[in-house]
């Protein structure tokens, strides 16, 4: 860097109070790697929670990636960039038709998507609990399973 | 790898404190930065649901799994700036030169440096704790950049877009910035520029 730094002390401590250690953001590197922010108030980690609920429902269902790919007419890479989070801006037609196939409710699945507005406190905080927990493994474990239908509930109740 | 001495401030004290800028990371390195930010951030969330605290003023990107997306990131031919500061990555953003063009007169067609990203350590910001440790993370981050801009050329031309959060896009318009508007183009975001002027006036401390 060819120019030297601000040392005013004044200053730093300035503009110290305006930032008040509020957020920075992201910006357009979320547009960019293809996150979008949702259109209402957003849900925290509803990405993470969308990810494994696809993958934890497709298991306790006993359907392979393939299967799920092919019952909801979507491309097998899409389930998979799905799930590992990938793709976090699917478009309303393949979430809509994976909730079909995943039997949850097509309109909790949008709000989880960020297709829609979310108004409700109750499915953000289930989110937010449900994305928390701890990273998928092979088999279900109690917890996980328990988890899983605790917030799969969210899904009948729309 | 280059450092420059800056300081930063020590939010308990109230202090100016030594820290380090490091002016040519490697996108990777924001990956490791996450590997340690994360499980704050989901630490954080689950305490608040946990004593039933409101979460919706968490950072938005506070879902983002970086480690994911490092394949996308592979792509990206950027600079990355960093603060360290005992030992860990206080904040972090990366910029980069081609792509993007000035929109505000007398220069507006002329190139930029553009903010792709910045973040501060979540032990830095008050949605995730009530003592932030350190703090003008982000005023030290927009100045690196700025005068990244003055070395290549661009005389302090630089943008951003910023998630439409009041708290931030007050400190941008406070330091100078002007919000050129909602930029379809980028997912509704509000776009914020540096003029030479108002890029000049900030890094040399004048009141914006």
């Amino acid at each position: 860097m060819k120019t030297k730094m601000n040392n005013s002390q004044e200053w730093l401590l300035r503009k110290a109070a305006e930032e008040d250690n509020c957020p920075l953001s992201v910006g357009g590197l979320t547009h960019e790697l293809g996150v979008r922010p949702v259109a209402g108030p957003p849900v925290p980690l509803a990405a993470t929670a969308l990810s494994k609920l696809v993958e934890l429902r497709r298991r306790e269902l006993g359907m392979s990636v393939e299967q799920l790919a092919e019952g909801s007419k979507i491309d097998v890479a899409e389930v998979v960039s799905i799930e590992e989070g990938i793709r976090l801006n699917p478009e309303p037609r393949t979430i809509y038709n994976l909730a079909g196939t995943l039997r949850l409710s097509s309109k909790r699945l949008m709000e989880l998507a960020g297709l829609v507005e979310v108004r409700d406190e109750k499915f953000s905080r289930a989110t937010v609990k449900f994305a928390a927990q701890s990273e998928p493994m092979e088999k279900l474990t109690k917890e996980e399973r328990e988890a899983l239908q605790e917030f799969v509930r969210f899904f009948a109740e729309a | 790898m280059s450092i420059i001495p800056v300081q930063i401030v020590e939010c308990a004290s109230q202090t100016a404190v030594d820290a380090a800028l490091h002016t040519d990371l490697k996108p990777a390195d924001l990956l490791d930065a996450e590997a340690e930010w994360g499980p704050i951030r989901l630490k954080a969330a689950a305490d608040r649901l946990r004593t039933k605290a409101p979460t919706d003023d968490l950072p938005q990107h506070s879902h983002w799994d970086w480690a994911r997306k490092a394949s996308a990131l592979q792509y990206l031919a950027n600079t990355v700036f960093g603060i360290q500061k005992d030992g860990k990555w206080q904040g972090l953003a990366m910029t980069t030169t081609v792509g993007h063009l000035a929109s505000l007169q007398p220069d507006a067609g002329k190139p930029l440096v553009y903010i792709k990203y910045i973040e501060s350590a979540p032990w830095n910001l008050r949605a995730f704790t009530k003592t932030p440790v350190y703090g003008a993370i982000g005023t030290r981050l927009l100045e690196a950049a700025a005068r990244q801009s003055l070395d290549e050329n661009f005389h302090g031309r630089l943008g951003l877009h910023s998630l439409p959060n009041p708290k931030t896009e007050g400190f941008y318009r406070r330091s100078g910035m002007v919000r050129v508007g909602i930029d379809a183009n980028v997912e509704g975001l509000p776009y914020y520029e540096f003029t030479q002027a108002a890029a000049q006036g900030f890094l040399k401390g004048g009141q914006a």
